[in-house]
């Protein structure tokens, strides 16, 4: 059984990635921990408040990162994973990075950025043992100039628990029901190209649409950060969800890169009708009759009309994309497949040794054990060292069963290794 | 009823060390004590405190103890624990035992070691004794007061034990040796120890305590003993359980022991204790409680040093037990000059608990010791103490800034 600590940024839209693939790795039997650096962000925040010199501020902030690195080794140090997982901004430093590769304890990333925007993977990449990205050349090539020893391309995907079809109340359709609806931060591509669509009365959802006029009175709840479990509910509410792929650059609306945004299977795992921009690598994912795309503004601009005027084209298309999607790109694929390249290219991985369950047993309690196992979503395998660390990371009280394991397990430490 | 909860699950002396804080508790309003200790001690905590309701558990490896049994005892004692209301459980011991216990109560009602959701944490109490017993020799609490303290109102040290008293049965006791060899006074020092305190008691009967692995040790004493010590001999080494010694200590007119669980054992009768503290053995940690006891407390400049760590100096230690000076001190002759490197102290009471006061000898630590007391005496009987000293060095920033 795998032990996976997963360590989540302090913010972001990496986040709930994190959260998704700690998830999937717990649906796949791993014993998962996740690292909450988001419960950290609100002194980072204090830190960014003080109005001192930036001098002074970059020494704050980067004690504050050497201090969360610090919990994230102790957490190591407690927990003993096979693997560390991040996602892109995990608080991790280099030097904690060092000092996993001296533990020999194996480190995987998870880069689910832009590597055009997000040039900081230079200085970290080599450092960490897996560097799984989005993007592939000549990403990949440049990572294995730059000394990354085990590249992975791995493309964003779909937690089918979370995402999917969900019918809205008259109370809920009334709030995030939409003929047209786009749900994401506010990217200068995006404005300019959603200032050209006023006329939709579309619904704007996320961050960063602040300085944008003539998006105003679209933006909803005034610009707030919109969960994941809303999102669901604004994917299934609205008839046509516009996903367009954030650039940097105004001038290029559509701008035709290569990786797929999480969106575009959120959206299709739910069930809900998408009409996304093309993507280099979009056709490996889907196939043509599985999304509805656009590549320019005009063909956006002619779509959404038809669309809207062809709901059964629309559910028909919708069940072809959540299909594929249910097939083969679910998060649980996703870790599947970076467990499975751990194994090939890490000598390390997997080679802590498993205590097997000890006779101490008694027969009587293997009822009460098996009752603890489904309890911790532990699989009948799981040895008495994944069942300790389980019982140990319980929050509030512990049955006495419970205890009587830790008890045991305790007493072993102390007596059985001086006999 | 209120439930009160003391898991203690260390060995003898230990156990009787939590004295103080098991009255304390059963001095509150309708308290029912509870005490969890090992399986091996149950019957003897159970006649000592016979106001507690003892649970056992299979906390040492004795007795044959295997994973199983282990495991099933443990069980059914936390099935028994579950079903009591607790409103405090005091976990005593810096042990994986105590952290897994702890996680059987919610976390708001248990008090020492703790482990609430699976973090172990130390009580700030039992965090800042951590940090003054770093520095030994200016350590400012015994044991028993440290745990007693756990309570926010512990009963008065005068009402934990009673002052001192020889039986007047013309008995003196020896404790052939303690657990940790080194801690000990080896048979020849020891004989002369016995003989000169033989001859200040006006030649009693010498009553050999021990258990079954101190026989051959008792033989080789009573052969060293001078002709009419021997014949005031009685040898009672291995054949004495615990509740046996609860009957024949109280017939004593002292004990003669290094810092062993019979000395606080000693203490609970109010049996004069002469105490020997040498090597790791530190009196203002773990000395007799109680007003009338004398501790001849080594200190050389390497003591009080670490069990675990070899001796590095011949066991310097050693050598002041064997001095004239010493043992005509003993005999009740001083003629001889005090010898170096030991100090002889008197068991005194404060409000705090139990001190020692230097009545031969040096104290090289006194002026630490009693600052940092002081300090403790602020903390816990809230009241102003102007000797408060050097709080800097035994306060740290979390404890004045985080909650």
């Amino acid at each position: 059984m795998h032990r996976v600590l997963v360590i989540l940024p302090l913010y972001g839209g990496s986040l709930p990635i994190g959260r998704y693939c700690a998830t999937a790795l717990k649906d796949l039997g791993c014993l998962v921990e996740t690292f909450e650096a988001p419960e950290f962000y609100s002194a980072f925040q204090a830190l960014q408040g003080l109005k001192v010199s930036s001098d002074r501020q970059n020494f704050l902030e980067n004690s504050f990162l050497q201090v969360v690195s610090q919990a994230i080794l102790a957490k190591v140090e407690a927990f003993q994973p096979d693997m560390v997982l991040c996602l892109a901004q995990a608080p991790m430093s280099r030097q904690a990075l060092q000092r996993l590769r001296s533990m020999k304890v194996p480190t995987a990333m998870w880069f689910v950025e832009d590597y055009r925007l997000f040039t900081y993977w230079r200085a970290y990449a080599p450092l960490y043992d897996i560097f799984a990205v989005i993007q592939k050349e000549p990403f990949l090539a440049e990572l294995t100039a730059a000394g990354v020893a085990n590249p992975l391309y791995l493309p964003l995907a779909a937690l089918p628990a979370l995402h999917a079809p969900t019918p809205l109340d008259p109370k809920d359709m009334q709030e995030y029901g939409a003929e047209v609806s786009f749900l994401g931060a506010g990217y200068p591509n995006r404005r300019e190209a959603f200032a050209r669509l006023v006329h939709h009365k579309c619904k704007i959802w996320g961050t960063e649409w602040e300085d944008a006029p003539a998006l105003a009175p679209l933006v909803q709840r005034g610009g707030a950060r919109i969960s994941p479990e809303d999102a669901v509910k604004i994917y299934n509410g609205t008839h046509i969800n516009l996903n367009l792929h954030s650039s940097v650059d105004a001038n290029t609306l559509v701008s035709g890169g290569d990786f797929v945004n999480p969106r575009t299977f959120e959206l299709a795992a739910c069930g809900a009708f998408q009409l996304v921009d093309k993507r280099s690598l979009m056709g490996e994912l889907f196939a043509e009759d599985e999304l509805a795309t656009f590549d320019s503004m005009t063909d956006l601009e002619e779509k959404i009309p038809y669309w809207l005027a062809h709901p059964e084209e629309r559910e028909a298309l919708c069940r072809k994309s959540r299909t594929r999607v249910l097939a083969d790109h679910t998060y649980q694929q996703r870790m599947r497949t970076l467990l499975d390249f751990a194994k090939e290219h890490l000598p390390e991985f997997g080679t802590r040794p498993e205590a097997p369950m000890p006779e101490s047993i008694p027969p009587a309690m293997q009822k009460e054990l098996q009752d603890i196992l489904k309890e911790h979503n532990l699989p009948a395998y799981a040895s008495f060292n994944d069942i300790i660390t389980a019982l140990r990371h319980k929050e509030g009280v512990l049955s006495s069963a419970e205890t009587a394991l830790l008890f045991l397990d305790a007493w072993n430490t102390l007596y059985a290794s001086k006999e | 009823m209120n439930h009160l909860l003391v898991v203690q699950l260390a060995r003898l002396g230990d156990l009787i060390q939590s004295k103080r804080l098991l009255l304390s508790l059963a001095a509150q309003p309708g308290a029912q004590v509870h005490l969890c200790v090992d399986a091996s001690l149950a019957a003897f905590a159970a006649a000592l405190f016979p106001f507690a309701h003892v649970l056992p558990l299979p906390a040492h490896a004795t007795g044959g103890a295997t994973p199983e049994s282990v495991f099933t005892a443990a069980r059914h004692t936390f099935a028994q624990l579950q079903e009591i209301p607790f409103s405090a459980v005091y976990t005593l011991n810096a042990s994986p035992l105590s952290y897994a216990i702890a996680r059987l109560f919610p976390p708001e009602v248990v008090c020492g070691y703790s482990c609430p959701n699976g973090q172990p944490m130390r009580h700030p109490w039992l965090e800042l004794a951590a940090r003054w017993t770093r520095h030994r020799l200016s350590s400012p609490l015994n044991l028993i007061d440290m745990w007693a303290h756990l309570h926010p109102s512990p009963i008065a040290p005068q009402a934990v034990n009673p002052v001192a008293t020889p039986a007047g049965q013309g008995r003196i006791g020896v404790v052939m040796a303690g657990r940790a060899q080194r801690r000990s006074l080896p048979v020849p020092v020891l004989v002369a120890c016995v003989e000169a305190l033989f001859r200040a008691y006006g030649g009693p009967t010498i009553v050999c305590l021990g258990g079954k692995g101190e026989v051959p040790l008792a033989r080789q004493f009573g052969r060293q003993l001078s002709p009419h010590a021997q014949r005031k001999l009685e040898d009672t080494t291995g054949r004495t359980e615990l509740l046996d010694l609860m009957e024949l200590l109280p017939t004593l007119d002292c004990l003669i022991t290094p810092d062993t669980g019979l000395m606080h054992l000693a203490t609970h009768f109010g049996v004069p204790v002469q105490a020997f503290f040498l090597s790791s053995a530190w009196c203002f940690e773990t000395g007799p409680y109680g007003l009338g006891h004398n501790v001849w407390q080594a200190t050389v400049p390497c003591a009080p040093c670490l069990e675990t760590a070899p001796c590095h100096h011949n066991m310097a230690c050693l050598a002041p037990f064997s001095q004239p000076g010493f043992l005509g001190h003993l005999a009740g002759t001083q003629a001889q000059q005090w010898p170096q490197g030991l100090t002889g102290y008197r068991s005194a009471l404060d409000d705090l608990g139990v001190c020692y006061h230097p009545a031969h000898g040096t104290d090289a630590g006194v002026e630490e010791r009693t600052s940092r007391r002081a300090l403790l005496a602020e903390l816990r009987l809230h009241r102003l103490e102007p000797a408060a000293k050097g709080a800097e060095a035994l306060f740290q920033e979390a404890d004045w800034m985080l909650p």
